[in-house]
C-alpha cells in the first residue's frame, strides 16, 4: 500500500528516554474490561467542557502551565505549576474581561497569550467585529501580564533561538479610512519582530495582496510566501533562499484545480527541498519533496487508500526548530510515520507506557529534552495529560476526569458496500452489552471534510446510553481521495441521493451483521449531518424510527446563496454542483414519516436559525410530529455550545430517542 | 513555531466532535454581514486559505480570517485606533457610489452632498468677481462659506489655490477624482484637532493607495444634448517591496464647454418668470408691446446695445440702418413723451423694438459651463528602515494643473465720445449731423406728429420749447457691445504639493504603561501658481483714440497734458465708434482689425499661494483601563502661509473700460500650534462609554493666541444603539485675503437715500416738496448728521448713480470663534438577520461669533442711513463729495470687519436598509440608503451698539432648502449591480417678509400683468418646489476589469426656471443652487488592472 517512502537519516537517539525510568506506581493504567453493570453517566458529566487543556512546560522545564475551566460556566484560567512539584499551589491568572483562548511558552519566563473578548452580537455595528483579539505576555518571574502588539496581531513564530523575541503578524490599516474596512480586513499581513523585554518591534516584511502570507523558519528567516494572481487566477508560491533578499516564484496552482499543493515544511539539511502535501496527479494526497530549483516533485510517501494529512516536527521545538520528523494520516485511527528513528522510538516508548494509548502527542518539551508533557486521547481516553520529568511520569489531569476508561466504548473501523457497489468506510462505536443494539447513524457535517474518530463525545455519550453508533464516511468525505470526494457532485449533487444511500446502506449492513435490528435505527446529525437527518425523515421505504437534526440545513439553496457569489474556483464548482440539484428537505416535508427532534442554536451564524424556522413552519402546515429545541445563545460550533446548551441538548436527545423514537422508543 | 500540541488538539476537538462545515459556510457568515461584493482580490485571498488548510490538522487559519482587523485613521481624530469608531458625526461618500451616479469630479461630488449648503461655486460662475477667483471650485459645508470648511487630502490640509485678488480656499479640482477612494465629511467643528477653518466641518479626500501593478481607467461622459462631453482617464501603477512601496497615479480630464445655446433651457433668452393671481405662469412682457407698440417676443428686456445716447431729449437713439425717424442717419428714436413708441414711417409698427437691440438672447455663445482641462499626477512611497524604531521615511507628491477657458457673453461698452470727434454722429463738423436739428426732424415727422396728437391732442410743434435748433457738435455716448470685450478669460493654474516625513516608533518611551508610542514628523509644502488673462478694451487707449485728451478732439492727440501710461500712445489708431459693424448685430466689432488690436489689451494676473506646514505628532497608549487602553496624542505644528497675487497695470489700475481695479495681495503669516487629544474607554455600568477630549492652542502672528477644545462622548447602552454628543469650540483666523487684499475698486450703481426722491420733487416747480416726501424723520436726521441736507440735495430724482467702491484687507480684524455641538444616535436593528437596518440622526448647531464680513455697499448705505438710532458703525465708510448742495457719494469702503454672528442648525439623517432577496432561487442583495438633511436655521445676528438684535434668517430660502436628500437603491447579483440614485433638492422660497407685492406694469413692479381692470396682478416666481433628479447605472465586475454604464439625470429633468431678479442665473436657470443644468448624461467607466508580482 505504501508506494513511496524516503527514509531520512535517523538522528542520534540521544533524546530517547529510558522506559525503565517510569515509576510503576505512577501508572494509572487500569484494566479496560468493560464494566457491564455500570449505569450510564449522568448527562451533566457529558455537558462539561474540557476541564484542562493546553498543558505545556517551560523551555527550562521548571514550570508547567495549563489552561483550566474551573467551573462549568467559567472562563478559562491559566495555572502555572512548579514542574518539580505539581502538588504545590499554582499561580493562577485570568484575563478578565477578556477570555484566554490559548497560550504558549516563548521563553523560560514568558508565556504568550491569545486573548479574545466578544464585544458585539452582530458583525456590523459600532465596533464591527464580534471579537476583539489581543496578544499578551506574562512574565512568570515577575507575575506581570501586559498586552502588546495592539489588537489584530497573531504570533507566527516564537524564535526558539531568541528568548525575548517573537514574530508577530499584524493586519495593518494605513490611512485608508473607514470605507476601506472591508478591504482592510483582508489586508495582507505585516510581520514584525517583537522584543518582549523592551516592548519594541522591528518591521521584517510587509505583505501585499499578490504576496501576502509569509512563513518564517525557526531563525526568523522568511522562506515561503503565498499570493494570488488575479489575471491568471492562480495561487502563487514564492520561495526565498537562505540569505537571499528577493522572492522566487516556484509554483502556480490554478484556482479551478481540485488538486492540492501545500508546502508544509522544508528539509533542514537541504533547505531548498520543501515538503509538499499534494496530489500531483494522483487520487490521494501524498508527501512529496519539492526542489525549488528544479521544481521537481519526488515522492516521499503516498498511500493509495487515504490522504497524507501533514508532517509533524521534532518534539523538541527549541533545539530542532523546523525539523520534520514524520507524517501523519488517519484511517482506522490516527497514524504517524516517522522519518526520524529517535523520535519514532520516543513515541513508541510513550505509547508503551501511556494507558489506553491511542493518539499520543508530545505537547511540549524542555530544551534539554528531559521534561515533556504528553497528551493522549482515544476511544478509551477523553484526553489525559502527563508530565514526564526526571524519568518519572505523572498524570497532570484529564479533559473529562469524570469518565472512567472502562465505561467508554471501543471504536471499530469497518467497510461496507453501498448499493451501487462503492466501498464505504465507517466508524462503529460499540456499546457495552450484547447485540443487537439500537443504532444511531451519525453522519458528520461538512460534507466535504475528513473524519477520523478517536474520542468522540457524542458517539461515546450515545454508546454510554446503550446505542451502537455508526459514523459512515459517505461519498464526498475527504481523506479517501479525489474520486471518492468528487463522487458526491460530479454527476449531479448526490445530497439526498447516493450520499444518503451510503448512510442507509451502512445501517442495513449492520442489520445484516446482526449488530442492530431493522426496527431500532435512528439518525442523528449536525450541520450537513442534520441535513442528512432531515432527508432521512422523508425517505421511503423508511429504515429509521426517528431522526435528530441539529443545526440542520433545511434549504440548501438558501445556504448556498449566502456565499454563492463569493466563492471561486474549485470551491465554487464543488458547492454549486453539489447543492444546485441535491434534495432540498423543504420540498420533502410532506413525505416526513417519522418523529423528529430538531435542534438549532439561536445565533447560529453558519447555518442560520432561519433554516429551522422555515422547516418547522412547513412541518406545522403538514401536521407532522416533531420536537424542537432552540439553544439560546448557541452558535454553530462546538466551542460555542456551553454547559447549559449541551445539557439541554443531551437531555432532549436521550429522552427523545428513549421515548419518542419508534413505537416504544429506540 | 507553534506548539504543535495546541493546534492538534484544537483541530481534533472541533472536527471530531462537531464535523463543522468547512470554508464556504464561513464565508457565508461574511455574506450575512451584507457586504456581498468584494473587490475580486479579497475573495481570492480569503479562498487562499483552503488548499493549504484543508488537509492539515490546524484550524488556526480560521481564526485569522475571522478577525476583521485594521488600524485606521478616522477623520476627526488623530489617534491611531483599531476599529472604525467615530463619535463625531461623519458622512462618508465612497467614490464607487459616486461613480455609479456618473460622478468622478471631486467638486461635483462634494457640492452635491447633503451637507453642502449655500451657493456652491462651480464652473458656471464666470463673469462674477469671486473671492477665490475665476475657475476655482470650492467646498462649502452648511453654507457657512468656503473659508469655513477645511479641505484635506489624506488627512493633511489642502492649501489654497486660485488666481486674482486673494484666493484663500482650496480648489477642489486639484483632487484627482479617479484616484480618490472616499470623501469623509466631518460635520462638526474640529479646530481643536485640525486647526483653523474647520468651523463648519472638514472634507477629507482619501486617495487610493492600495494598488499593486498597473490600473487603467477611462470615464467618458456624453451628454444627451450634445456639447459638454467630459473625458477622464487615469493610469496608476504601484509596486510593493518587503519594506516599502511606491506608487504613481495620473489623471487627465477634458471637459468641453457648454454654451447657452447647447441646452434647451438656456437656448433662448432671459425671460420673465412671473405668476399671476390666478396661479398662471407668465413670461410675456406687457409693458413694451402695450405701451410702445414694440414687436416683442417672450424675452425680458436686458442690456441694450446698438444705440447712441445723445444729449438731447431723445436720450438713446437706435440703429435702424437705412432709415431714421428723425434726422440721425441710420438711427431712430424709440419712444418719447410717455407712452409713445415712435412709428415714423407710418407702417403701423413702432420703428424701434428694444428686442432688436438687446444683448439678451444674442449671447448664446456664452458659456453655461466653462471649458476645462486638468492633469493631476500623484506619487507616493515609503520605506521602513531596519531597526526597532521602524523609521519610515515617506513622501507624497501631488501635481495638478488646470486650464479653464470661459466666455461670459457680451457686455456693454459706453465711452464718452467728445463732441468734435470726427466720427461723432452729433458732430456736424465731422461725419455727423447737428443733433439738435436731427431731433427737431422727429418733431416734424408727420407720422410722429399724428401719434403725438393722438396722445396729447396737439402736435409737438405746439410746444416750441421742444425745438433745439442748431446746437453744433455735442458729445455722445455710444452704447455698443464689442465681441470678446472683457468676457473671455483663460485661467491656468498649477499646484504642487510635497509631503515628506518620517514616522516611527518610540521604543525609548517604553516604560511602565507606555509601550506603543509612535510619532510622525512631516513637512508639507504647497505652491500654487496661477495666471489669469482676460482681453478687453483699455479705457485710456479708447479715450486717446477718441480724442478725449485733445483740445480739438483729434483722435490720438494728447495736447491737454493728460498723463498717460507709456503703453497708451504708441500705435494709436483713430477709433470709429459709429461704424455699422458695431451696431448691426447688437454684439459687434470695430470696423477694422487695427482699431481692435489697438484698444484691446490683456488684463493679467499672476497669483502664487504658498503654504508650508511642519508638523510633529506622537500617539500611543497612556495606560490601560479594565475597559481598554487610554490612548493619547500630542503634537505641534508650524504653519507659514504666503500670498503673492500680482496684477499687471491693467488689473491694478482698472484700465479696462468699466472694469474693476484689483490690487491683488501680498503678505504672509506664521501660525504656531500645539495640541493634544485623549480618548478614554469607560464603562457606564456594564456599557461602554467612550470619551474623547482634545485641545489646541494657536498662536497667530496677527491676532495673538486662542484656545480651542472639544469633548465627545459616545455611549452604547445596548450593542445596537450608539448615543453620542459632541461639544467644541473652533475658530477661523483672519485669512490672507482679509489681511492682505490690496485695494479692489470698482463702480457700482448705488441708491442714495439722502437725495430728494423723485416722488418728492414737485412736478410743477421741480423743487423739493416736503409734503410729498415719504422718508422717515430718522433717515433725514441721519443724512444731516453725515453732511447731507436731504431736503436740498436734488439730483433730479436720479438717486441711483455710479459710485466707486473699494475693498481691501485690514490687520485689525480678529479671529472668528465658533461653538458647535451635536447630538446623535445610530441604531442597528438587532432583532432579525432577515435584513439589516441602520438608522441614524444627528442634530447639530454651529454658532459663530464675530464673523468677518465684507459688507456690501448697499448694506453699508442702508445700515448707516436707516439706523433708527443713528449709531451705525458703517457711516464713516461712505465718503461724499465736498459739495454743499449736492454732496454725492464718492467712495464706499467695503473692507472687512468682525461683526455678525451666524447660527446654523439642522439635522442629518441616515438610513440604510439591506436585505438579500431570493428570486428564482438566486440571491439578490438589495440595499437602500437615504441621506437627508433638514435645515432648521440659518441666520445671522447683529447686535448693535444699543444692544438691539437684528436677525436675518435664510433657511428655506434660496440655497437653503429645508430638505435635501440623496437616496440610492442598489441590487447586486453576482458580479452585476444595478444602481438607482435619486437626489432631492427641497422647496425654496423667498423670505416671507420679502415676497414681492402683487403688481402690474402700471406701477412697474411686474412686467407681465396689465393689472385691473382688464387683468390681474403678477409677481416674480420666487418659489421652487421639490426638485428631483435620478441616475441609473449598471455595473459588472470581472477579476481584472470592471465596467459601469449609466445615465445621469435619466429623465432629463430640466432645471427649474425662475425670474432672474430672484437668483444668480443664466437665462433663468439658477446657478450653484443644487439644480442640474446639463440634462441627461450617458457615462461609461471602464477600469482594467494588470497585476505586478
Amino acid at each position: 500500500m505504501v508506494v513511496g517512502r524516503k527514509h531520512l537519516l535517523a538522528r542520534a537517539a540521544s533524546l530517547a528516554f529510558c522506559v525503565s525510568a517510569f515509576a510503576a506506581d505512577e501508572r494509572t493504567d487500569a484494566p479496560s474490561e468493560p464494566s457491564k453493570t455500570s449505569e450510564p453517566y449522568p448527562l451533566e458529566h457529558w455537558a462539561m467542557r474540557a476541564v484542562i487543556s493546553n498543558v505545556a512546560v517551560s523551555p527550562d522545564g521548571n514550570h508547567l502551565a495549563l489552561m483550566k475551566i474551573a467551573s462549568k460556566d467559567g472562563d478559562p484560567i491559566i495555572e502555572i505549576y512548579d514542574a518539580a512539584d505539581l502538588t504545590k499551589e499554582p499561580f493562577r491568572l485570568d484575563a478578565d474581561p477578556m477570555e484566554i483562548a490559548g497560550f504558549y511558552w516563548a521563553s523560560d519566563r514568558d508565556i504568550l497569550f491569545t486573548l479574545r473578548q466578544q464585544v458585539r452580537d452582530k458583525i456590523e455595528g459600532f465596533n464591527q467585529g464580534v471579537y476583539e483579539f489581543r496578544l499578551a505576555v506574562l512574565d512568570v518571574d515577575a507575575k506581570k501580564m501586559r498586552s502588546f502588539a495592539g489588537e489584530r496581531a497573531t504570533v507566527v513564530n516564537i524564535l526558539p533561538s531568541e528568548p525575548n523575541k517573537v514574530i508577530v503578524a499584524v493586519q495593518e490599516g494605513g490611512d485608508d479610512g473607514p470605507a476601506a474596512r472591508v478591504r482592510a480586513a483582508y489586508r495582507p499581513l505585516a510581520y514584525y519582530e517583537f522584543d518582549l523585554r523592551r516592548g519594541s518591534r522591528k518591521l521584517i516584511i510587509r505583505g501585499k495582496l499578490a504576496l501576502g502570507q509569509v512563513g518564517f523558519d525557526g531563525e526568523g528567516n522568511p522562506w515561503l510566501a503565498r499570493g494570488f494572481d488575479e489575471g491568471s487566477r492562480e495561487y502563487i508560491l514564492y520561495h526565498r533562499k537562505r540569505g537571499a533578499s528577493g522572492w522566487t516564484e516556484v509554483h502556480r496552482h490554478h484556482e479551478d484545480s481540485f488538486e492540492s499543493f501545500g508546502v508544509v515544511g522544508f528539509d533542514v539539511d537541504n533547505p531548498d527541498d520543501l515538503y509538499v502535501v499534494a496530489n500531483n496527479g494522483h487520487d490521494t494526497l501524498g508527501l512529496w519533496s519539492f526542489n525549488v530549483d528544479t521544481r521537481e516533485l519526488t515522492a516521499l510517501y503516498r498511500r493509495s487508500d487515504v490522504d497524507v494529512w501533514n508532517v509533524f516536527e521534532h518534539s523538541n521545538s527549541w533545539t530542532h526548530p523546523d525539523t520534520v520528523t514524520g507524517l501523519s494520516y488517519g484511517k482506522d485511527r490516527f497514524h504517524r510515520e516517522f522519518f526520524d528513528d529517535a523520535e519514532g522510538a520516543t513515541y513508541a516508548q510513550l505509547e508503551g507506557v501511556v494507558p489506553h494509548a491511542h493518539r499520543v502527542t508530545i505537547t511540549s518539551r524542555s530544551r534539554d529534552g528531559s521534561t515533556l508533557t504528553v497528551s493522549n486521547s482515544g476511544p478509551r481516553d477523553p484526553g489525559t495529560y502527563y508530565l514526564l520529568k526526571d524519568g518519572r511520569i505523572q498524570t497532570v489531569g484529564s479533559q473529562q476526569p469524570l469518565f472512567k476508561s472502562e465505561d467508554l466504548a471501543d471504536v471499530e473501523y469497518i467497510t461496507y458496500k453501498a448499493r451501487d457497489g462503492r466501498t464505504i468506510p465507517a466508524y462503529l462505536t460499540v456499546p457495552h452489552g450484547e447485540p443487537p443494539f439500537p443504532l444511531a447513524v451519525m453522519p458528520h457535517g461538512g460534507p466535504f471534510v475528513p473524519e477520523v474518530v478517536g474520542f468522540d463525545k457524542w458517539a461515546q455519550l450515545l454508546a454510554n446510553q446503550g446505542y451502537l453508533v455508526l459514523q459512515p464516511q459517505y461519498r464526498g468525505s475527504r481523506n479517501y481521495g479525489l474520486e471518492f470526494y468528487q463522487a458526491a457532485f460530479v454527476e449531479g449533487g448526490q445530497g439526498g441521493f447516493k450520499m444518503q444511500d451510503d448512510k442507509d446502506d451502512g445501517a442495513l449492513h449492520l442489520v445484516k451483521e446482526g449488530l442492530t435490528s431493522r426496527d431500532r435505527i435512528a439518525m442523528f446529525g449536525w450541520s450537513y449531518g442534520g441535513y442528512a437527518a432531515l432527508v432521512a425523515a422523508s425517505r421511503t421505504p423508511q429504515i429509521y424510527q426517528c431522526v435528530v437534526a441539529g443545526a440542520a440545513v433545511s434549504d440548501p439553496n438558501m445556504q448556498v446563496n449566502y456565499y454563492r457569489f463569493a466563492m471561486r474556483g474549485s470551491q465554487r464548482e464543488e458547492q454549486l454542483r453539489m447543492w444546485d440539484d441535491s434534495v432540498s428537505p423543504l420540498d420533502e416535508v410532506e413525505k416526513v414519516n417519522v418523529p423528529m427532534l430538531i435542534v438549532h442554536g439561536s445565533v447560529d451564524q453558519r447555518v442560520p436559525p432561519d433554516h429551522a424556522k422555515k422547516y418547522l413552519k412547513l412541518l406545522d402546515e403538514h401536521d407532522k410530529t416533531y420536537k424542537y429545541l432552540e439553544l439560546e445563545g448557541a452558535d454553530h460550533f462546538y466551542n460555542t455550545l456551553f454547559y447549559n446548551h449541551q445539557l439541554d441538548f443531551f437531555t432532549a436527545m436521550t429522552d427523545f430517542l428513549a421515548n419518542d423514537c419508534g413505537p416504544e422508543g429506540l | 513555531m507553534y506548539d504543535p500540541g495546541i493546534i492538534t488538539r484544537r483541530g481534533a476537538e472541533m472536527r471530531n466532535a462537531l464535523s463543522l462545515l468547512i470554508l464556504p459556510f464561513r464565508q457565508g457568515r461574511l455574506i450575512l454581514g451584507r457586504k456581498a461584493v468584494f473587490p475580486a482580490q479579497i475573495a481570492a485571498i480569503a479562498v487562499l486559505v483552503t488548499p493549504f488548510a484543508l488537509a492539515q490538522e490546524t484550524d488556526e487559519a480560521d481564526e485569522v480570517t475571522d478577525q476583521e482587523a485594521e488600524v485606521v485613521i478616522v477623520t476627526g481624530s488623530r489617534l491611531k485606533r483599531d476599529a472604525y469608531t467615530s463619535v463625531a458625526p461623519l458622512q462618508i461618500i465612497t467614490a464607487e457610489v459616486s461613480r455609479e451616479a456618473g460622478l468622478v469630479d471631486a467638486g461635483d461630488i462634494i457640492q452635491e452632498s447633503t451637507a453642502s449648503g449655500g451657493q456652491q461655486i462651480d464652473l458656471t460662475f464666470h463673469g462674477f468677481v469671486l473671492d477665490n477667483g475665476p475657475g476655482t471650485i470650492t467646498a462649502d459645508l452648511r453654507g457657512l462659506g468656503s473659508a469655513r470648511t477645511l479641505v484635506m487630502i489624506n488627512g493633511r490640509r489642502l492649501a489654497p489655490a486660485g488666481v486674482e485678488g486673494a484666493p484663500v480656499s482650496p480648489s477642489l479640482d486639484v483632487i484627482p477624482g479617479l484616484l480618490v477612494q472616499n470623501y469623509d465629511q466631518l460635520l462638526d467643528g474640529a479646530s481643536s484637532v485640525y486647526g483653523s477653518d474647520a468651523v463648519a466641518g472638514v472634507v477629507n479626500a482619501i486617495l487610493v493607495k492600495d494598488f499593486d501593478g498597473l490600473e487603467l481607467e477611462i470615464f467618458p461622459s456624453v451628454p444627451h444634448h450634445g456639447a459638454g462631453r467630459d473625458d477622464v482617464v487615469s493610469a496608476r501603477w504601484g509596486m510593493n517591496f518587503d519594506r516599502g512601496f511606491i506608487g504613481v497615479g495620473a489623471q487627465f480630464t477634458d471637459s468641453e464647454a457648454v454654451t447657452l445655446a447647447d441646452r434647451p433651457w438656456t437656448n433662448g433668452c432671459t425671460k420673465h418668470y412671473e405668476v399671476d393671481q390666478g396661479g398662471q405662469l407668465r413670461h410675456q412682457d406687457q409693458f413694451y408691446p402695450r405701451i410702445y407698440g414694440m414687436r416683442w417676443d417672450d424675452c425680458r428686456l436686458g442690456s441694450l446695445a446698438g444705440r447712441v445716447w445723445v444729449p438731447t431729449r431723445s436720450g438713446s437713439i437706435y440703429y435702424t440702418p437705412g432709415y431714421s425717424n428723425g434726422g440721425w442717419p441710420n438711427f431712430s428714436e424709440s419712444s418719447t413723451f410717455g407712452p409713445i413708441g415712435v412709428d415714423g414711417d407710418g407702417d403701423g409698427e413702432t420703428d424701434v423694438s428694444f428686442r432688436d437691440h438687446d444683448i439678451n438672447g444674442r449671447d448664446l455663445f456664452a458659456h453655461l459651463v466653462a471649458e476645462r482641462k486638468t492633469a493631476n499626477v500623484m506619487a507616493y512611497g515609503e520605506y521602513t528602515l531596519e531597526g526597532e524604531m521602524n523609521l519610515t521615511p515617506y513622501f507624497e507628491v501631488l501635481y495638478s494643473t488646470r486650464d479653464v477657458h470661459t466666455n461670459s457673453g457680451a457686455y456693454q461698452l459706453f465711452p464718452d465720445v467728445p463732441a468734435r470727434n470726427p466720427y461723432n454722429i452729433c458732430n456736424p463738423e465731422g461725419q455727423g449731423v447737428d443733433c439738435g436739428l436731427a431731433e427737431d426732424a422727429l418733431w416734424l415727422n408727420p407720422n410722429y406728429q399724428q401719434q403725438f396728437i393722438d396722445v396729447y391732442g396737439v402736435p409737438p410743434t405746439f410746444f416750441s420749447f421742444l425745438f433745439n435748433g442748431e446746437i453744433g457738435p455735442v458729445g455722445t455716448l455710444p452704447i455698443v457691445s464689442v465681441r470678446g470685450d472683457r468676457t473671455l478669460n483663460d485661467v491656468s493654474l498649477d499646484q504642487w504639493r510635497y509631503v515628506a516625513g518620517v514616522g516611527g516608533d518610540i521604543p525609548a518611551l517604553n516604560v511602565g504603561t507606555l509601550y506603543d508610542w509612535s510619532f510622525d514628523l512631516s513637512i508639507t509644502h504647497s505652491l500654487s501658481s496661477a495666471t489669469s488673462n482676460r482681453p478687453g478694451i483699455r479705457e485710456d487707449r479708447l479715450e486717446l483714440a477718441l480724442g478725449t485728451y485733445s483740445s480739438t478732439h483729434t483722435p490720438c492727440e494728447n495736447d491737454t497734458g493728460e498723463s498717460l501710461a507709456a503703453d497708451v500712445a504708441p500705435g494709436c489708431v483713430p477709433i470709429n465708434l459709429f461704424a455699422p459693424s458695431l451696431y448691426a448685430n447688437v454684439i459687434g466689432d470695430f470696423a477694422t482689425p487695427a482699431e481692435r488690436s489697438y484698444v484691446f489689451d490683456s488684463r493679467d494676473f499672476d497669483t502664487e499661494n504658498q503654504q508650508t506646514i511642519i508638523s510633529f505628532y506622537a500617539t500611543g497608549t497612556l495606560f490601560e483601563l479594565p475597559s481598554g487602553p487610554v490612548s493619547a496624542g500630542v503634537g505641534v505644528e508650524h504653519r507659514y502661509d504666503e500670498i503673492n497675487s500680482i496684477p499687471d497695470a491693467v488689473a491694478r489700475d482698472g484700465l479696462f473700460f468699466g472694469y474693476f481695479a484689483d490690487g491683488g495681495a501680498v503678505g504672509d503669516k506664521t501660525t504656531q500650534e500645539a495640541f493634544g487629544e485623549v480618548e478614554l474607554p469607560l464603562l457606564l455600568g456594564q456599557t461602554p462609554l467612550s470619551v474623547n477630549l482634545s485641545a489646541r492652542f494657536t498662536d497667530d502672528e496677527y491676532y495673538g493666541g486662542a484656545w480651542t477644545g472639544s469633548a465627545k462622548v459616545g455611549w452604547n447602552p445596548f450593542d445596537s444603539l450608539l448615543l453620542r454628543a459632541t461639544y467644541g469650540t473652533s475658530y477661523r483666523a483672519p485669512n490672507l485675503r482679509e489681511l492682505f487684499l490690496q485695494d479692489q475698486t470698482g463702480f457700482l450703481s448705488l441708491f442714495d437715500p439722502c437725495l430728494i426722491p423723485a416722488d418728492a420733487i414737485d412736478p410743477l416747480s421741480g423743487g423739493y416738496n416736503p409734503d410729498l416726501d415719504q422718508r422717515e424723520e430718522f433717515l433725514l436726521n441721519n443724512c444731516r448728521a453725515h453732511g447731507v441736507d436731504p431736503t436740498i440735495a436734488n439730483n433730479n430724482g436720479n438717486n441711483v448713480y455710479s459710485v466707486e467702491v473699494a475693498t481691501g484687507g485690514v490687520l485689525d480684524v480678529d479671529e472668528e470663534t465658533s461653538e458647535s455641538m451635536s447630538l446623535g444616535f445610530s441604531w442597528e436593528q438587532p432583532m432579525t438577520t432577515a435584513f439589516d437596518l441602520r438608522v441614524g440622526a444627528s442634530y447639530y448647531e454651529i454658532d459663530i461669533e464675530d464673523t468677518i464680513i465684507e459688507p456690501s455697499a448697499g448694506y453699508i448705505i442702508f445700515d448707516c442711513y436707516y439706523s433708527e438710532t443713528g449709531t451705525s458703525t458703517f457711516c464713516d465708510r461712505i465718503q461724499r463729495l465736498d459739495d454743499p448742495v449736492l454732496p454725492l457719494m464718492d467712495l464706499v469702503g467695503l473692507g472687512f470687519i468682525n461683526r455678525d454672528n451666524w447660527t446654523v442648525r439642522g439635522v442629518d439623517y441616515n438610513v440604510v436598509l439591506g436585505s438579500t432577496l431570493t428570486i428564482f432561487d438566486r440571491p439578490f442583495d438589495v440595499e437602500f440608503d437615504v441621506r437627508a438633511h433638514r435645515q432648521i436655521e440659518v441666520s445671522t445676528l447683529f447686535v448693535n451698539d444699543q444692544g438691539e438684535p437684528d436677525r436675518n434668517a435664510f433657511h428655506r430660502e434660496w440655497y437653503f432648502p429645508e430638505f435635501k436628500a440623496q437616496m440610492g437603491l442598489r441590487v447586486d447579483y453576482d458580479r452585476w449591480r444595478v444602481s438607482w440614485q435619486s437626489r432631492l433638492h427641497g422647496r425654496v422660497e423667498e423670505d416671507i417678509n420679502q415676497v414681492d407685492d402683487w403688481s402690474d406694469i402700471n406701477d412697474g413692479g411686474s412686467s407681465t400683468c396689465l393689472g385691473p381692470p382688464d387683468d390681474v396682478q403678477c409677481r416674480d416666481v420666487e418659489t421652487v418646489g421639490n426638485y428631483w433628479i435620478h441616475h441609473l447605472s449598471g455595473r459588472y465586475r470581472a477579476d481584472t476589469w470592471d465596467v459601469v454604464l449609466g445615465a445621469r439625470n435619466v429623465f432629463d429633468e430640466p432645471p427649474p426656471l425662475v425670474d432672474s431678479t430672484e437668483a444668480t442665473d443664466a437665462n433663468n436657470v439658477p446657478l450653484g443652487a443644487g439644480y442640474d443644468y446639463l440634462g441627461r448624461i450617458y457615462f461609461l467607466g471602464l477600469a482594467m488592472r494588470f497585476f505586478g508580482g
